[in-house]
C-alpha cells in the first residue's frame, strides 16, 4: 500500500513534560513517571480524568542481567494507567524496536481512529543502581545467541562496531570524524537546563583522549543511562485549537523492519542503509515530505555513528559523505544555512532517553516554545534507533 | 543456507525447514571487524583485547560469520582480506569457528 497517511495533519500534541535527567534519581521510576504524567496533562491544559488513552514503550534498553519490575525499573501504559486512578478506554505498550515513533504512532492511530480522544503518551528510562549496565551475568548462551555469544561478541558495543567500522574503511573516514558529531551533541546539550550534560560540552581532544572500548568505538560515542521520564499529550487537531499551546501536528510516520536473516545484533553497514533508505520512502511516501521540506531534522545518535546513517539514508547529503559533511560544520547549530540535526542535544547530549530528545526538540521548536533556544523551524523529522531497525516521526508547526 | 536456523526458513518461508547442518569450504573475506577491549560476560576477561571479524562466506554470500582473528589483536586488516576457517577450542568438546588470514 502506498500514498498518504490518511490521517496526516489531524493528530497533534497539545502538552508535554520533561523530568530533570540523572545518573541516578533520589525517587523511584514511576514516582518520576506520575508526576511527570500530572505536569504535562496540566501543562495540555487538561485534566487527569480527560484522559482516555495511554501509549507508550517499557523496554529497558540493556544486555545486562537486571530485574523487570514495573513501576521501579520501566513504567508499562497500564501500570501508568492503573496508578493515575483513571480507566482508560485504550492502553497499550509498543514492543519493537524504534520505541519512541512506534509509540508515537499508536497515540496518532488511537486518536485518529477514535479509540480514545486525549492520549499520554511516555517513555521512562532507568538506570539500575547496582551492577553494570550492560553487565551480563550468563554462563550459557542458548538460542541465536549460541551463534555468536561463545566467540565474545556480545552486547550493543559490539553490534555498532561492526558496522562504524565498516563505514570508515569503505568510505576512508577516520575516528577522528566522528569528534564533530560527539562535540556538536555535547555543545548543544550544555544548553538544555534538564540534560544530564548540562553546562558539561565536551572538547574534541576530550574526546580523542578516551580510549576506545570496542574499536572504533570509545565511551563518548555512546550515550550515558539515566533515569528520566518524558510525557507528551495527544490529541486532534480539532480539539487542540481550543487549548492553551501551539499544536504540533504529526505529517506521518515511517517504521523500518529486517528484511534479511542475521545473527543476533549483526547489523551489517548494507543492512542499515538499505533498509534506511526503504525507511526514508515510505516517510516521504506517507508524509509528502522529502529533505528539502525539512528545516528541522533531529537525527538519532544514541551511538554517534548513527548521525552519519540518518544523514545519508533520509538524503541530506550523499552516500559516503556524511563524515566530511559534519566535519565541514553540516550539522553545527550555530551556524547559519546548516542543519541542526543534533539541536536538542540528542541521546548524547542528555543521557539515554531514547529517540525522546529527538522527539521533545521537535515539539518545543515547532510549538515555539523553546525558549532562549528558539529557532524558525516548521518541519521537523525525529529519529529513533538504526535506520534499519527503527523508525521516525514528521511534525509540521501547521496542519498538512 | 542459513544462519541461524529459525523455526521458519528466512528465505523460502517454510514452517518445516527440516535444516541439517552441512558442509561449507570455510573460506570467506573480511567485512568488517573490531578490537574488543571490554567484557560485559565473565569468562572473557583473561582473553581481552581480542579481535572479532565479520566474514561473508564465498560459497554462501548470504551468510555472514562472527568469529575471532587467530593471527593476532595487533593484525593489520582492510576489507575483503581474505581468510579461513580455523577453530577454537574452549573446552575438549566445544569448539567454536574461528578465522585465520589466508595466505
Amino acid at each position: 500500500m502506498t500514498g498518504r497517511f490518511a490521517a496526516s495533519g489531524q493528530v497533534a500534541i497539545v502538552g508535554y513534560d520533561q523530568t530533570t535527567i540523572e545518573r541516578h534519581a533520589e525517587q523511584p521510576l514511576g514516582v518520576l513517571a506520575i508526576e511527570s504524567a500530572r505536569r504535562a496533562v496540566a501543562d495540555a491544559g487538561l485534566q487527569v480524568e480527560d484522559v482516555d488513552g495511554f501509549v507508550g514503550s517499557s523496554l529497558l534498553p540493556t544486555a545486562g542481567s537486571h530485574r523487570i519490575q514495573d513501576g521501579v525499573s520501566i513504567v508499562s501504559p497500564t501500570w501508568l494507567a492503573q496508578h493515575l486512578r483513571v480507566n482508560p478506554r485504550y492502553a497499550a505498550g509498543f514492543t519493537g524496536i524504534g520505541q519512541i515513533p512506534g509509540s508515537v504512532a499508536m497515540a496518532v492511530n488511537a486518536v485518529a481512529g477514535g479509540a480514545a480522544e486525549v492520549v499520554l503518551f511516555q517513555r521512562a528510562l532507568h538506570n539500575p543502581p547496582r551492577g553494570r549496565y550492560h553487565g551480563n551475568a550468563m554462563k550459557a548462551a542458548a538460542g541465536d545467541m549460541q551463534w555468536t555469544t561463545p566467540q565474545g561478541y556480545f552486547g550493543p558495543l559490539a553490534m555498532i562496531a561492526l558496522p562504524y567500522n565498516e563505514y570508515l574503511q569503505r568510505y576512508g573516514a577516520q575516528r577522528e570524524d566522528m569528534a564533530a558529531v560527539v562535540v556538536e551533541a555535547r555543545k548543544n546539550g550544555a544548553r538544555i537546563p534538564w540534560s544530564y550534560w548540562h553546562d558539561q560540552p565536551l572538547t574534541k581532544a576530550e574526546y580523542l583522549a578516551s580510549p576506545t572500548l570496542f574499536d572504533p568505538v570509545c565511551r563518548y560515542d555512546c550515550d550515558i543511562p539515566v533515569d528520566g521520564v518524558a510525557t507528551f499529550i495527544f490529541t486532534s487537531a480539532q480539539r487542540a485549537r481550543d487549548l492553551p499551546h501551539r499544536p504540533v501536528h504529526v505529517a506521518g510516520y515511517a517504521m523500518s523492519a529486517l528484511t534479511r536473516p542475521r545473527l543476533p545484533l549483526h547489523w551489517p553497514l548494507d543492512d542499515i542503509l538499505d533498509g534506511g533508505a526503504e525507511l526514508a520512502r515510505r516517510l516521504r511516501s506517507h508524509t509528502g515530505l522529502g529533505p528539502d521540506d525539512v528545516d528541522l531534522p533531529q537525527l538519532y545518535d544514541g551511538f554517534s555513528p548513527f548521525v552519519w546513517f540518518w544523514l545519508e539514508v533520509l538524503g541530506f547529503c550523499p552516500p559516503g559523505e556524511a563524515h566530511r559533511f559534519v566535519t565541514d560544520g553540516g550539522i553545527d547549530s550555530d551556524r547559519p544555512g546548516a542543519l541542526p540535526a543534533l539541536s536538542g542535544g540528542g541521546a548524547l547530549g542528555n543521557g539515554r532517553m531514547h529517540g525522546i530528545p529527538q522527539m521533545l526538540e521537535c515539539y518545543l521548536q515547532l510549538s515555539r516554545r523553546a525558549g532562549e533556544r528558539q529557532r524558525d523551524a516548521l518541519v521537523g523529522v525525529a529519529c529513533h534507533s538504526s535506520p534499519h531497525y527503527g523508525g521516525a516521526v514528521a511534525y509540521t508547526a501547521e496542519p498538512t | 543456507m542459513s544462519l541461524p536456523p529459525g523455526v521458519v526458513c528466512g528465505h523460502c518461508g517454510s514452517t518445516a525447514p527440516e535444516f541439517r547442518f552441512v558442509p561449507v569450504s570455510g573460506d570467506g573475506t573480511v567485512r568488517s571487524w573490531t578490537v574488543v577491549r571490554q567484557a560485559f560476560l565473565p569468562g572473557f576477561e583473561d582473553d581481552l583485547p581480542f579481535l572479532l571479524v565479520d566474514v561473508e562466506l564465498t560459497d554462501h554470500p548470504d551468510v555472514r560469520l562472527i568469529g575471532r582473528l587467530l593471527d593476532g589483536v595487533d593484525t593489520a586488516l582492510q576489507l575483503g582480506a581474505p581468510v579461513e576457517v580455523a577453530f577454537e577450542d574452549l573446552t575438549p568438546d566445544v569448539a567454536v569457528p574461528a578465522f585465520r588470514l589466508a595466505s
